[in-house]
């Protein structure tokens, strides 16, 4: 295989020690799981910048309704189609009823039969409702995506599934296994045996945990990969510990920043330079909060480094607006986390 | 203290309070809260939630595996100087024990309950299936409404995209129970009425053939018997379930039910806040407002008169050297030495970051302010130093949600 252009001789590389970002490269298909509302979809974006940019032609797949990528990437809706969002890198929005329909043609082969089946008739609310059957295919659509050799069309070095929250993000990677078991024979049976072996075979599938450095989902977090573990194990990526806020002074002035909150006249010499004594105690009681949450942060980030060698702590991003820039800037940080770190033996 | 709210004042006359919003934002803090305070009101209450955190339900003194219902203690309350009126219970639901629960409630014979209890299919549908626990939640729901134990019942839900699935659920089910085709076909083909007939010929004479040929080619034909079985084995229960349903979508609408929605300022989440919002006008359900959690507000006293995105250095750098300057002029900061314009200069810094994210949060805020009813409520909730996991830190946020205190106190 051809080395791409922005990596070292290959003589040189196998010299150097592998770092955690080659192991990264190395894994064509990765998902980002993790609680509801800790940057799963930026990270997700982020991740896909790093492998884009050295030379891994990327597609992030999302599974909702409300996609996220075309904000982010500030492109038009995305749907179904796959969209190139940067260089290298696209976005595809697997949603059931498309995957469905796709899945489906396969078997019968013609439109109309697909229409009057799973578009007029009556089982048409059955099949919609059909438990897991919607994950299933959304699944199946994914998988099949994983099959196109290199040099095909639709072909992907690496395919990033930013995965629904933690409880039902779980249940969806386990429903190939559970299908398995649950309907034994029969082509679905087979099709959910191939699935569940592509999505955990080690070297190729890779997790990667998203979290805050804060209590709860730090207990959660446990738990998560506590389950990981269990009786379907997932290959356990980093744990990309989001929005950890930086302390509001460098440390060095930390004490120095405690004796001018606590003496008036200091306050007062704030308050000479900011113009005016409510912005002077706006501008400590900030700084005052701020230090509580970085301590909180850091706390927590130092439990998260005990519980995974490869957790990585990525700073709160203070932006007006949430877009392209901001994920760039978020994927330089990781690129440079992951680079720092070794690859796992 | 309790001052009157207008949040409290909208809950006061409420049986039903369902708690909505995307993940990570806080509704099972907010939905505990609005529970907590009716029942320090004097409201027999009881808070209903799916997927709880688990430290909040420890909080809460709900034990994680249990599915049913517990009185909270009232001690770590009392101990704060709170005083509990009425009383909160908590219960958080299991969906595949609240399925079994389900189906030995509504048992027309104990041959069909063991049926399905027994039934492969439906063992691995209780425990895996997605948007069940919404549906379970909406049975206990109804049991708890029918049942008619408590003045009010607060319903913390799963994350937006199911929460949808919650309001959709009622109506997709009927249109599945009220197809009389569909169970007719379903209703044992295989079973001691059926003989030797296989499933393509039942269907056949039902003139459904190629439909079921289609279906026995994608998931194989002993797929379809176990699933005619699971079916069938549900037939005392389908006008139960249709019934309920029913009750469940007239509950929903009562005036004395009232949807919130819970977000954060962030924009991904506010444009699925929005979605969700147009979903709900849509249905026409009873809309009380909203609660926006995590807000970073500006620090300064509520009577200021200093508008701070005015203030030239915290949009600009250059601005912020010319009033590090002023630093050797300072008295008060003249002891520190050189220091004082390093301090100095990471304090701006620190603050005109978060004045930044504060003004971009509060323009993020104008895509539901622009869209709302005046008459919804509209409460931000600003971020918390610390993570609210303990029965201290629920009464602390209490006091904030429900405008005890000032927010700059």
């Amino acid at each position: 295989m051809q080395a791409p252009e922005d990596e070292t001789p290959e003589l040189v590389e196998s010299m150097a020690k592998q770092t955690y970002l080659d192991w990264v490269l190395a894994h064509p298909f990765q998902v980002l799981i993790g609680k509801g509302g800790v940057g799963k979809s930026s990270l997700s974006a982020a991740l896909g910048l790093v492998l884009a940019r050295h030379g891994r032609k990327t597609v992030i797949i999302e599974t909702d309704v409300k996609e996220r990528m075309s904000q982010l990437f500030q492109v038009p809706p995305i749907g179904y189609r796959e969209v190139e969002v940067y260089p290298n890198l696209f976005a595809k929005n697997v949603d059931p009823d498309s995957s469905m329909e796709e899945y489906v043609l396969r078997f019968v082969r013609l439109q109309a039969i697909y229409d009057t089946i799973f578009k007029k008739s009556f089982l048409k609310h059955w099949i919609k409702g059909m438990p897991g059957f919607r994950e299933f295919v959304v699944l199946g659509k994914i998988w099949d995506m994983g099959q196109v050799t290199k040099g095909q069309r639709g072909h992907y070095d690496t395919i990033i599934v930013d995965s629904p929250a933690t409880g039902h993000g779980l249940s969806l990677w386990a429903l190939p296994r559970q299908t398995q078991n649950a309907v034994r024979v029969g082509p679905l049976a087979r099709h959910a045996g191939l699935m569940g072996d592509y999505f955990t075979e080690k070297g190729r599938a890779l997790y990667h945990v998203a979290t805050l450095a804060e209590e709860m989902p730090y207990n959660e977090t446990v738990e998560l990969l506590g389950r990981m573990k269990g009786e379907n194990p997932l290959p356990l990526g980093m744990l990309a510990v989001n929005a950890v806020h930086p302390p509001p002074v460098r440390p060095e002035l930390r004490k120095l920043f405690e004796e001018v909150k606590d003496s008036p006249e200091s306050v007062q010499g704030v308050a000479e330079v900011v113009g005016g004594a409510d912005l002077a105690r706006s501008v400590l009681s900030c700084a005052a909060s701020q230090q509580i949450r970085a301590d909180l942060n850091a706390h927590y980030l130092a439990d998260y480094e005990k519980l995974s060698k490869a957790s990585i702590g990525l700073p709160y991003i203070y932006s007006r607006t949430y877009d392209k820039t901001t994920i760039e800037f978020l994927s330089h940080e990781l690129e440079k986390k992951l680079k720092s770190m070794e690859a796992p033996a | 203290m309790i001052h009157e709210s207008r949040l409290a004042d909208h809950i006061r006359d409420k049986s039903v309070v369902i708690c909505c919003g995307s993940g990570g934002v806080g509704k099972t803090t907010v939905s505990a809260s609005i529970a907590l305070r009716a029942a320090i009101e004097g409201r027999k209450v009881l808070v209903l939630t799916i997927d709880p955190a688990r430290r909040l339900a420890n909080a809460l003194g709900i034990n994680v595996m249990e599915n049913s219902i517990k009185e909270v203690p009232r001690e770590k309350f009392e101990a704060a100087g709170i005083e509990f009126k009425g009383s909160l219970s908590a219960m958080m639901l299991d969906t595949k024990r609240e399925w079994d629960e389900v189906v030995k409630r509504y048992a027309p014979d104990t041959g069909s309950r063991d049926r399905i209890l027994g039934n492969r299919l439906y063992n691995y549908l209780s425990n895996h299936l997605v948007g069940s626990g919404e549906f379970m939640a909406m049975e206990r729901l109804y049991y708890l409404h029918e049942q008619g134990d408590y003045d009010l019942v607060v319903l913390d839900t799963p994350p937006t995209k199911h929460a949808l699935d919650f309001l959709e659920a009622p109506k997709k089910l009927f249109s599945f129970l009220e197809d009389g085709t569909f169970v007719n076909a379903f209703l044992k083909p295989y079973g001691e009425g059926g003989g030797g007939r296989s499933f393509g010929m039942r269907m056949l004479k039902m003139g459904s053939g190629a439909v079921f040929k289609v279906l026995e080619m994608i998931i194989g034909g002993d797929v379809l018997r176990d699933i005619s079985e699971f079916v069938g084995s549900f037939e005392g229960y389908y006008q139960g379930f249709k019934g309920r349903a029913h009750g469940v979508d007239a509950l929903l609408r009562k005036p004395t039910t009232s949807f919130l929605l819970v977000t954060s300022p962030a924009k991904l989440t506010l444009t699925e806040t929005r979605y969700f919002y147009d979903k709900l006008r849509e249905t026409q359900m009873p809309f009380g407002g909203f609660i926006v959690n995590r807000v970073h507000n500006n620090f300064l006293p509520q009577d200021s008169t200093v508008d701070p995105v005015k203030l030239a250095w915290v949009e600009s750098k250059d601005d912020r050297n010319a009033v590090l300057d002023r630093v050797t002029g300072a008295k008060g900061l003249a002891p520190f030495g050189a220091k004082a314009r390093d301090l100095m200069s990471d304090l701006l810094d620190n603050y005109a970051n978060l004045e930044i994210l504060s003004a971009g949060e509060q323009k993020n805020l104008e895509m539901i302010r622009r869209v709302r009813d005046p008459r919804e409520f509209f409460i931000q909730v600003p971020v918390f130093d610390q993570d609210i996991y303990d029965a201290e830190g629920l009464l602390r946020f209490n006091r904030v949600l429900f405008d005890d205190i000032r927010l700059t106190d």
